[in-house]
């Protein structure tokens, strides 16, 4: 259960999330043969939207809706880590899942080199074997944010606010003197 | 403002925990306290242990993240629902939620949070030591204002 | 043990076994179809007409699927009727198969106009796997295809058979292409990026009747002018129709079956879901036909978890269509036409390629055209699905 946190108000656009993520999870800019390098696509996207700049990234719903629309069986649910992932063999670029996904997080990509071909769906693939995403981890100004998932974030909070709360009531000086 | 709260008073709760139990057999039919909308926070070197639930926000910041309308409350009562139904289990409102009130259900990947019982929470009638409250706000903030005069006159 | 009946095997049927199995490991499912086939997508028949998948590629699941979820399978036998009083569906192989809960997902069939006559080599319509190879087969040996209709699926097949290197023709009854799911502009700006790609296409014409050769084989089609068109194969994209059969003397169903939020028909124990099923439309607000993927499988799990026992509810529909042709994405939901009223807004913006026009009903968003960019969808989609605010309330049978 992936946990990504996106406060876009946050975010200067340095852009070092895209940065990461082209880079994959191996960190490495691949080179081809004639030793050009070649990143990959982002699988995040920025956008301006009424002035404000927004981040476009995927949560990794528990029941996610982009998967049930897809008609291909391109887009599943990797049951071992919670998320959702594609397999861009099966995807045929139709843009039913682009429809669904209410965080814009699903674009369909035409290759650069064939751009005639058809496109297929680029979406967040989780880095796989890192412990939380690049993105996030990469982030500066925390406009990316994660947890290792959402119930640890909910616990945290839930602490800073029961601490919170005794402190305003005044619990704590009053149980601490009472037990000594 | 006739609104009712959950509200609990952390000098009464002996942390036993029954709330989560009895929250978690209303809603779901068995004793998880995983699945209980209302968890006790425990601060064991201070001796001190406090119930949070959610806290009936007038602008609920989970529902207005939430995507799809899933998270919904009756403006007259203020108790909460989410229509499970329509959840995604996008963890949006786990994410947002300044209390930590709002989790995802393991089996069902949907949002979790307090809906009063509709207007008899479990919590509140099992609370074995009266910790728990299901009374309007004002009343609410005329006991804080009594345990904190209460605090005062004890120093 | 509960036992379970699904008759129909495709998006509907399938969500709604693997709906019931979530709920009930052990209780008996039976999977009824006509179609010998393994849950495959209708969606993909153009993309293998236009050479892009083969036929593997269209199966949704493995083919254990049915064996590992242990249901029982009668693949490519006809059910031919329903009897409720006994619970009891009858088989064409004089098979009785009884059920504790039932559901419908028939689907839809293609709808084809009265006054062509049936049964005609040459005339077909495209739904299913056959229909596809067959398109193909001709396709691929040079017959000259002409599509009647301009719908979704009549748009997907002439853009997949010109990628196939045949030169369709397109006859549209109506001013121009898509005029169920686009407005004008939307609907003509694809039109002439068809056009621009070289497929032919006749609007404000109609088929009136189609000529024979002497081998019994299509010659040609006559269009309302009189006009003939020669043709070896006339394919008809008209739309779909409920594919109600089985209950259409136990329902007043000519347009799809009616069912309330629970997925339930009128009758007991009968669920009925997908394109059969005549569901509420959220930004209309009326119950309507929306014969959709995304619905289908929201309505077949609907109807599973119900016939398992869950309290489910299907929070209705909202028309919508993602569309990709010849390079060019195109996306439609909801009132895609206002009225010339007061009450309806419309904005529009206009650039090239780029159209988005977005319509608002007192001040709410209630639809949306989208071309080229096209990442707004979801987010306005999910506007339009809050602004419809609760009316489950008057959502009943």
């Amino acid at each position: 259960m992936l946990s990504l946190r996106e406060e876009s108000i946050k975010c200067d656009g340095c852009g070092r999330c895209q940065l990461a993520c082209s880079l994959g999870p191996a960190l490495r800019v691949p080179v081809n043969d004639q030793g050009i390098p070649k990143l990959r696509p982002p699988l995040l996207w920025f956008d301006e939207i009424e002035g404000r700049r927004q981040i476009f990234v995927c949560r990794h719903c528990e029941n996610p809706i982009c998967v049930d629309a897809c008609v291909a069986g391109a887009l599943w649910v990797d049951s071992k880590s919670g998320m959702v992932r594609v397999h861009q063999n099966r995807c045929i670029g139709c843009y039913s899942c682009v429809m669904e996904c209410p965080f814009g997080a699903l674009r369909i990509v035409y290759p650069v080199e064939e751009p005639s071909t058809n496109g297929v769906v680029h979406k967040c693939d989780g880095c796989i074997g890192w412990q939380a995403p690049l993105c996030a981890i990469f982030c500066p100004t925390g406009a990316l944010q994660t947890a290792k998932n959402a119930a640890e974030r909910a616990s945290k909070r839930r602490r800073e606010r029961a601490m919170f709360v005794s402190l305003t009531t005044g619990t704590v000086s009053c149980a601490a003197k009472k037990h000594g | 403002m006739s609104q009712k709260v959950v509200s609990a008073n952390s000098q009464l709760c002996t942390g036993c925990k029954q709330c989560e139990l009895f929250c978690s057999f209303e809603h779901e039919g068995i004793y998880s306290p995983r699945l209980a909308r209302i968890r006790v926070v425990k601060f064991e070197e201070k001796c001190l242990s406090v119930p949070v639930t959610c806290a009936y926000c007038e602008r609920p910041v989970c529902e207005e993240v939430c995507p799809v309308g899933a998270m919904k409350h009756d403006p007259a009562t203020g108790a909460a629902q989410v229509l499970e139904d329509l959840c995604i289990g996008c963890k949006e409102c786990v994410n947002v939620c300044p209390l930590g009130a709002v989790e995802i259900h393991p089996k069902k990947g949907t949002a979790m949070r307090c809906d009063q019982c509709k207007g008899d929470p479990a919590c509140v009638k099992y609370c074995p030591a009266g910790a728990l409250q299901y009374e309007p706000l004002a009343h609410t903030v005329r006991d804080k204002r009594r345990a904190r005069v209460t605090a005062w006159s004890l120093d | 043990m509960a036992k379970y009946v699904i008759i129909g095997n495709s998006a509907a049927g399938l969500a709604g076994v693997k709906a019931i199995r979530s709920k009930d490991p052990c209780g008996e499912v039976t999977i009824i179809s006509d179609e010998k086939h393994f849950p495959y997508s209708r969606v993909l028949l153009t993309n293998y007409i236009a050479g892009h998948i083969e036929i593997e590629d269209f199966f949704l699941e493995d083919r254990d699927l049915f064996i590992r979820l242990k249901v029982n399978q009668l693949l490519g036998t006809r059910a031919i009727a329903i009897h409720p009083l006994h619970r009891t569906v009858e088989m064409e192989t004089g098979q009785v198969i009884t059920y504790e809960t039932l559901l419908i997902a028939t689907g839809g069939l293609p709808a084809f106009p009265i006054n062509l006559p049936a049964k005609i080599k040459g005339i077909t319509g495209l739904r299913t796997i056959e229909d596809a190879i067959n398109i193909r087969q001709q396709a691929m040996a040079g017959a000259k295809v002409v599509i009647w209709g301009g719908g979704l699926v009549g748009v997907k097949l002439a853009c997949a058979l010109h990628e196939a290197g045949n030169s369709p023709e397109m006859i549209v009854s109506s001013p121009h292409l898509l005029s169920q799911v686009a407005d004008d502009e939307g609907g003509s700006l694809v039109q002439r990026h068809m056009e621009r790609h070289g497929i032919r296409i006749r609007c404000s014409a109609d088929v009136v009747r189609v000529v024979q050769d002497s081998a019994g084989g299509l010659k040609s089609a006559v269009l309302t002018g009189g006009e003939q068109i020669p043709c070896h194969l006339l394919v008809v994209c008209k739309g779909v129709r409920p594919n109600t059969s089985l209950v259409d003397k136990l329902l007043s169903s000519s347009g799809g079956i009616p069912v309330d939020s629970r997925m339930r028909t009128r009758l007991p124990n009968i669920y009925a879901a997908g394109d059969v099923a005549n569901t509420y439309d959220i930004t209309r607000q009326e119950s309507r036909l929306m014969p959709i993927w995304p619905h289908a499988v929201a309505q077949g799990r609907t109807a599973g978890l119900n016939m398992a026992g869950e309290k489910a509810q299907y929070r209705g529909s909202l028309p919508r269509n993602a569309l990709e042709i010849l390079g060019l994405p195109f996306i439609s939901m909801g009132i895609v036409q206002a009225p010339a009223q007061e009450e309806w807004e419309v904005s529009i913006h206009h650039q090239g390629n780029n159209y988005q026009k977005l319509v608002y009903f007192k001040g709410r968003l209630v639809g949306a055209v989208l071309t080229n960019r096209v990442e707004p969808a979801g987010r306005l989609q999910a506007s339009i699905r809050s602004a419809a605010g609760d009316w489950l309330d008057q959502y009943s049978v």
